[in-house]
């Protein structure tokens, strides 16, 4: 169900960007590969609330809209990343913020992830960071 | 040739968080843009030129709309750019009366957004959310601008209650403008108690959404003769779109890049405006467009908030802004250009009527990835 987390790097020259473009914005470069992209540094966490009813994504995929930590993510590879941030058991890792606005996510960022593609039935796939151990 | 352009009508369809069934997309819209031709004085059979901007016309266009209204138009013209598309469509028209191409163009913008509406909205937004972002599910735009606003906070040493000065001080402006859907006083331990969105976000950093239409004419100077009173002229208009590629962090934008060019072709500088209707989807880009657009005397953003804003009531977002009136999904691009003309042209309500002669208008939008790729600016002044 999951794999390790990737990006597109530009053939000639190897700029990676994310999400996928046709056109390197750096060198105008149009054929691509994959490069592993499954480690980077949580940078800012947030988490979105609850929202009792289920709902459909566009693919017609049903979603579980219960409470979700999210993060922006700059991965080693370069490219930042939103993502789903899986709770960690690690020291460090992430926290739900507190329930009022205002004050800071618990776990305070930076912190090291590795990174994960997590395929949904819809087809659609999503990013996962689970904080490394004793990070 | 033609002769140089003037907003001479501005009307905004009553903002409304619940709205009524028969009030559809095309509904508001079409009562937008009548209001705004009889604000003008321009009687309908005048009007040569559409230019249209919604999330929800589909399967209509501005086309449509223009049979709808019985406008025969010489000029027509959609904006797909959000928050931008207001100051978009604005420059194309005083373009087009300029080089002749038309004499009195209406620009409308308006939704109705309900929450499915919303939902549709928000998780196909672009190719990039409906495939990336949708399924975390990200529910809109408010954890990316957590994030912004926690990068901007670290950059800048500012803290929670810096960012709430803009929502605290615009509420003070809507609590004078009937239209508005949040007009209850708002202070600080409401504020700070507020139930969390996506922390540090809470419930009065992110925009109402309501649904509602706004509208503008555009006409000539010579033709404005006929209007009721003042307009507002034109003095200079300036965009960038997509300046940074999504690979900045949104904490530094394209404003940055188009002011001086902006205050240069206005004759004018940031401390000679009265008022500034900046693009408030949250409080962290009013104070980044105000820091980048020359507005924080001295370079204190910190001091600029709490004093100048909160403390002294400068004339910013005098609806109260998206934040307090509401966003109306396209028409939030047009709401701070309608308070503008209706304030330039003295005829908001005597509450908040203030003696603008020269103004700031922003437009920002369009969240690609990570933040927001199109930003225009406009430097509107009064004429009698």
């Amino acid at each position: 169900m999951t794999e390790p987390f990737t990006v597109a790097a530009c053939e000639p020259n190897g700029h990676a960007v994310h999400p996928p473009r046709p056109v390197c914005p750096h060198c105008g470069a149009i054929r691509w590969r994959r490069v592993p992209a499954d480690g980077g540094v949580l940078e800012e966490l947030t988490a979105r609330r609850a929202i009792a009813e289920p709902r459909r994504l566009p693919e017609g995929e049903w979603i579980d809209q219960s409470e979700a930590l999210l993060g922006r993510v700059r991965t080693d590879a370069g490219p930042v990343v939103i993502c789903r941030v899986v709770r960690g058991p690690a020291p460090g890792g992430a926290n739900l913020p507190p329930e009022t606005a205002g004050a800071a996510p618990d776990a305070p960022p930076p912190v090291r992830v590795r990174l994960r593609t997590r395929a949904l039935q819809c087809g659609s796939r999503v990013v996962e960071a689970v904080p490394e151990d004793g990070s | 040739m033609g002769d140089d352009a003037v907003i001479v009508g501005a009307f905004e369809a009553r903002y409304e968080r619940h709205p009524a069934p028969e009030r559809t997309t095309e509904a508001l819209i079409v009562e937008a843009v009548l209001g705004a031709l009889a604000d003008a004085g321009v009687d309908r059979s005048r009007v040569d030129g559409l230019g249209v901007a919604s999330f929800s016309l589909a399967p209509d266009h501005a086309i449509d709309m223009a049979w709808r209204l019985g406008l025969r138009v010489r000029w027509l013209m959609e904006d797909t750019n959000g928050g931008a598309s207001a100051l978009n469509l604005l420059a194309h028209a005083v373009r087009a009366i300029e080089a002749g191409d038309a004499e009195a163009i209406v620009l409308a913008a308006g939704d109705r957004l309900g929450a499915s509406e919303f939902h549709v909205l928000t998780d196909s937004y672009n190719r990039v959310t409906r495939e990336q972002l949708a399924p975390l599910p990200l529910n809109g735009p408010n954890a990316l601008f957590s994030f912004v606003t926690q990068r901007h906070a670290r950059a800048h040493g500012l803290e929670h209650r810096d960012y709430g000065c803009v929502p605290l001080a615009q509420r003070a402006w809507a609590q004078r403008n009937p239209g508005a859907v949040y007009r209850d006083p708002l202070g600080w331990n409401e504020y700070l108690a507020a139930p969390a969105v996506a922390p540090p976000l809470g419930v009065y950093d992110c925009v109402p959404v309501v649904s509602g239409a706004d509208a503008v004419v555009v006409t000539t100077r010579g033709a404005a003769g006929g209007g009721r009173s003042a307009g507002a002229a034109v003095r200079a208009i300036r965009s960038l779109h997509n300046p940074d590629d999504q690979e900045g962090d949104g904490t530094v934008s394209g404003f940055s890049e188009i002011v001086d060019e902006l205050w240069s072709a206005a004759r004018a500088h940031p401390e000679d405006v009265d008022a500034a209707y900046l693009y408030d989807d949250y409080p962290v880009m009013v104070a980044i467009q105000a820091d980048e657009c020359g507005l924080v005397v001295g370079g204190d953003l910190q001091r600029f908030l709490h004093k100048r804003l909160l403390e002294d009531r400068w004339p910013l977002n005098t609806s109260g802004g998206q934040l307090s009136a509401g966003q109306a999904g396209a028409a939030g691009g047009m709401h701070g250009l309608v308070e503008a003309v209706t304030q330039l042209r003295r005829s908001a309500c005597a509450e908040r009527q203030i003696e603008a002669e020269l103004v700031l208008v922003t437009g920002y939008g369009m969240v690609l990835h990570t933040h927001g790729a199109c930003h225009n600016a406009a430097v509107l002044e009064r004429i009698r």
